[in-house]
This record gives structure tokens, C-alpha cells and sequence, in this order.
């Protein structure tokens, strides 16, 4: 019986986590798109939200395209040739650094900097009064706290995974020639060539739906917050949940793409 | 002419009931102060009636419907007419003091800077304040200074209820007297005007009625004159004090 009351119970509160996540963005972006009221001041905190999420993000970005791109090229060349399959190396980086950890590596360090960041601050937000002081204005916080939150990580979240992609790409294309004297014709042969719609399709959507979810799941779990021993508690398991839900739609659109 | 009525208002919070059985009507154009000691439920009251805080027992009634029941859209309507004090001031940590002064302005109308500042400058003028302490963040100011920001937001808007959580906590005599002065001036108005005041005294002296919280229950509901005949030792105990 007390087994059968905690799977219920489990079960509940996963639904209700879930539905709170959709509901999020959901209402969110209905509010954003159907009322004209405010729009320019959620234009400019979108703005914000990308600089902080986007522009802050690209050094780090930057260094771990480059590596990741670098190493790569590195290890698979020399496995590669060692047993004469090195045309196979556009494919496997495309699998690598397009489609899987590209959208994987730039959400983890969005998840870093920005998830818990953005769980903190609207959590500290409820526990002093700041969230019900913006309400008791008649504003609607779904539009000026949620919405641009979700928008500027999304479009952050999107851009940068672009920006990996292109980097990780030149990376691999620059140590490549230095290690291996691989020759830009080469490396359009068998790498750039290997690229299709599908592989910039998939890992544009991946970027975008963890974008969504990295940051909502954040700005649920920093609304749970009512006291200031609350706050970390609750970015922490923003973060945890963040990570976790990350893989699983990582699996979700890797089947979709894959069937 | 009824304006905000609790019916059997309560609320439990971690199992602990922090307001229980909470039954009131207060009118239209009414200065109603709300007494108690720390921790009886004041500020937890004054968030109810605002609708801020979920899953409350009972109801409260605003023009004849329960605010709990309100369409999201409603509420936002209901706040919009709605001013509040916090305590803590809450301020937008990060927003500059004028940002936080503007953002109704910003979100409601698309009224410039300097039309915005235009608005702003009578209340900032009342209480002497200097505008380049516009440019600063919430952190940099004094808790006096926040809460006198928290009050000019709060009031910017002429809102027809005005909710004032504890407002002359933090601050001097001189600040105390000018927002006395504003409460007055809010009742002489006929504005609907719920005070939850730590100064007893001024609260007997202002309110058309008040309301003594006593461990999340109002164990009485009556004019100051009453009030200060009353021979219930909870209530004496708190207006001598």
C-alpha cells in the first residue's frame, strides 16, 4: 500500500513538473504574442538575456569549439589512417561536432552560466518581494520575466551552437593541416561535403528545444522559492533537472532524426 | 458600500495555520489599520487581499467576486488599481532606482523618459530627493531610502486601493511624518486603505477602524474609540505598547 501511495505520489509530481514546464512556455509565448501591451520593454530584456547568455558565453565557447574540433581531427586521423579508412573522418566529425556535441557541450555551458544563474535571480526575486511588487503593478510577469528569459536563451542558445559548430569545424580544419599537412580540398572532400540539410536541421532543432527547456526549467524551480535557505536548494535542482532533461531530449530528437 | 469582504479567510503554510477564520468587510473609501504583534499574520493578511499568496482557505470578495477565482486578465486589472507598500520596499535589485520608478509607465503607456520623469518629479519633490540617486541600484541605498522609492512607486499611479505594509519601519522622524501625511491625504481622498502598522498610536489616531491579529485569528474589528475602552488584555497590551 505505502509503495503504491509513493509511485502515485511520484507520478504526480512528475506530471505536475512537466505540465508546470509546458504551461511556462506555453502561456508565455501566448502572452507575448497576443498582447501588444509592453512588447518593447520585453524586447529589451530579451536583448539583455542574450547578451548575458550569448555574448558572455563566447570565450568559453570559443575555447571549447576550438579544442573539442582539434582533438578530434587528432585522434581520428591517426586511428583512422592506421587502418586506411581516413574518408570516414568528415562523416564521424559531422556526427561529432554537428549533430551530438555541438548542441550537447553549448547547452551544458548555457546550463553553467546562465540555468543557474536565471534560477537564483528569480528566486531571490520571490523571496524579497520583487516578483509580487512587479504584479501588484498590473504587469504581467509571465511577459517580462518568463518570456524574454525563455526567447534570450533560445536565440542565445541557437546562435551559439551555430558559432561552436564553425569553430569546432576550423579547429579541426587548422591543427588538421598542422598535424597531418591536410589540405583545405581534402577537408572539403570528405568533411565539408559530408554535411546535408538534415545535419543543420537536426542540430538547429536540438539547440532550439533544449534552449526552451534549459530555460524554463530554471525559472520553475526559482518561483518554488519562499525563503532565503530555499535559493540554492532550488538551483541546484535547476541545474540537476536541467542536465537530466538535456539527455533525454537528446535521445528524443536523436530517434526522431535517426528513423 | 462594501468594497473588500473576507470570508472564513485562512491559510496553513508547512502545516502551521497562519491565519484561521479571518471574517471582514471593509468599505469604499475606508482607512482600515490592521494591529498586531510580530508573527500574527499582518503582512501574510495583506498579501491574501492582494492575491498574492495561493491556496487560501475562504474568500475574498472584491466588487463581488472572489479575487482567487479572477481570470489572470482580471487580476492584472484588480492589481493595476492596486498600490502596495512592502515592507522590505522590494525594489528591483536589478534595475537602476529610476527603472524601477518607470517600469509601470514603460509597460502601461508609451510615454518617453522625460514625460515618465515629468511624472515622477512631485513625488520625488515631496520627499526631497535627489535625482542622481536615480541612476543608482536598490543595493547602494539605505533601507529609509528604498522605502521611500518603494512608496513613490506604489503611489505613482493614483491607484484606488493602497495597501501600506508597515511603511514608516525604516525611517526617520522626518520621512515618518511626510508619509503619515500621505496616508492621511489617501483616506481624506477616499481611497480605500488598509494600513498593517506597528505604531499603535497613530494607527488610534487615524483609522476609521481597526483590526487586532492575534495569532492568525482577528479577535477584534472596531472603531479606535472602542478599541481604546476595550478591557481585553491581549489588545491593551498591544495598544500601550
Amino acid at each position: 500500500m505505502f509503495i503504491v501511495k509513493a509511485i502515485t505520489n511520484r507520478i504526480l509530481q512528475v506530471w505536475k513538473y512537466t505540465g508546470g514546464l509546458f504551461a511556462l512556455i506555453f502561456f508565455s509565448v501566448r502572452d507575448y504574442l497576443f498582447e501588444r501591451k509592453g512588447r518593447h520593454l520585453v524586447h529589451s530584456i530579451i536583448t539583455s538575456q542574450i547578451y548575458f547568455t550569448g555574448n558572455k558565453a563566447i570565450t568559453i565557447i570559443s575555447t571549447v569549439a576550438f579544442t573539442l574540433g582539434a582533438i578530434t581531427v587528432i585522434q581520428l586521423f591517426s586511428r583512422l589512417s592506421s587502418v586506411g579508412a581516413v574518408e570516414y573522418m568528415g562523416v564521424i566529425l559531422n556526427v561529432v561536432i554537428i549533430r551530438e556535441l555541438g548542441p550537447l557541450i553549448t547547452a551544458f555551458v548555457v546550463i553553467a552560466r546562465s540555468g543557474s544563474a536565471i534560477s537564483a535571480e528569480i528566486a531571490t526575486m520571490m523571496v524579497t518581494d520583487e516578483i509580487s511588487a512587479i504584479e501588484m503593478q498590473g504587469i504581467n510577469t509571465l511577459k517580462i520575466i518568463v518570456f524574454p528569459r525563455i526567447a534570450g536563451v533560445t536565440i542565445s542558445l541557437i546562435m551559439l551552437s551555430i558559432y561552436f559548430i564553425t569553430l569546432g569545424l576550423t579547429g579541426a580544419f587548422i591543427i588538421g593541416n598542422l598535424y597531418s599537412g591536410l589540405t583545405f580540398d581534402t577537408f572539403q572532400k570528405y568533411m565539408l561535403n559530408s554535411i546535408g540539410f538534415l545535419d543543420i536541421l537536426a542540430s538547429i532543432m536540438k539547440s532550439a528545444v533544449f534552449g526552451l527547456f534549459i530555460a524554463a526549467i530554471p525559472i520553475y524551480y526559482g518561483f518554488q522559492a519562499f525563503t532565503y535557505t530555499q535559493i540554492p536548494q532550488v538551483t541546484t535542482k535547476a541545474v540537476v533537472s536541467s542536465i537530466f532533461t538535456l539527455f533525454v531530449l537528446d535521445i528524443l530528437i536523436t530517434l526522431m532524426f535517426s528513423l | 458600500m462594501s468594497e473588500i469582504v473576507l470570508d472564513n479567510v485562512g491559510l496553513v503554510s508547512n502545516s502551521t495555520q497562519i491565519l484561521e477564520n479571518i471574517n471582514e468587510t471593509i468599505f469604499r473609501g475606508e482607512l482600515y489599520c490592521i494591529l498586531g504583534t510580530s508573527g500574527s499574520g499582518k503582512s501574510t493578511l495583506l498579501k491574501v487581499i492582494n492575491g498574492l499568496l495561493i491556496e487560501i482557505e475562504g474568500k475574498v470578495i472584491v466588487q463581488g467576486k472572489s479575487i482567487y477565482n479572477y481570470s489572470p486578465k482580471e487580476m492584472l486589472n484588480y492589481h493595476n488599481r492596486c498600490g502596495f507598500v512592502f515592507q522590505t520596499s522590494a525594489l528591483i535589485s536589478n534595475m537602476t532606482v529610476f527603472d524601477n520608478l518607470a517600469l509601470c509607465f514603460q509597460y502601461h503607456t508609451n510615454l518617453t523618459k522625460i514625460e515618465i520623469f515629468e511624472k515622477i518629479e512631485p513625488h520625488l519633490a515631496y520627499f526631497d530627493v535627489d535625482t542622481t540617486i536615480l541612476e543608482q541600484r536598490p543595493a547602494f541605498l539605505s533601507n529609509g531610502e528604498k522605502q521611500i522609492f518603494g512608496i513613490i512607486r506604489a503611489l505613482l499611479r493614483d491607484p484606488e486601493y493602497r495597501f501600506w505594509d508597515q511603511p514608516l519601519s525604516s525611517l526617520d522622524h522626518i520621512y515618518q511624518n511626510r508619509v503619515q501625511k500621505l496616508i492621511e491625504k489617501s483616506r481624506d481622498e477616499g481611497k480605500t486603505t488598509i494600513l498593517v502598522s506597528n505604531h499603535p498610536k497613530y494607527a488610534l489616531k487615524v483609522a476609521d477602524r481597526i483590526g487586532i491579529l492575534h495569532q492568525g485569528r482577528l479577535i477584534a474589528s472596531e472603531t479606535p474609540r472602542v478599541i481604546k475602552k476595550t478591557k481585553d488584555s491581549i489588545i491593551k497590551r498591544l495598544i500601550q505598547s
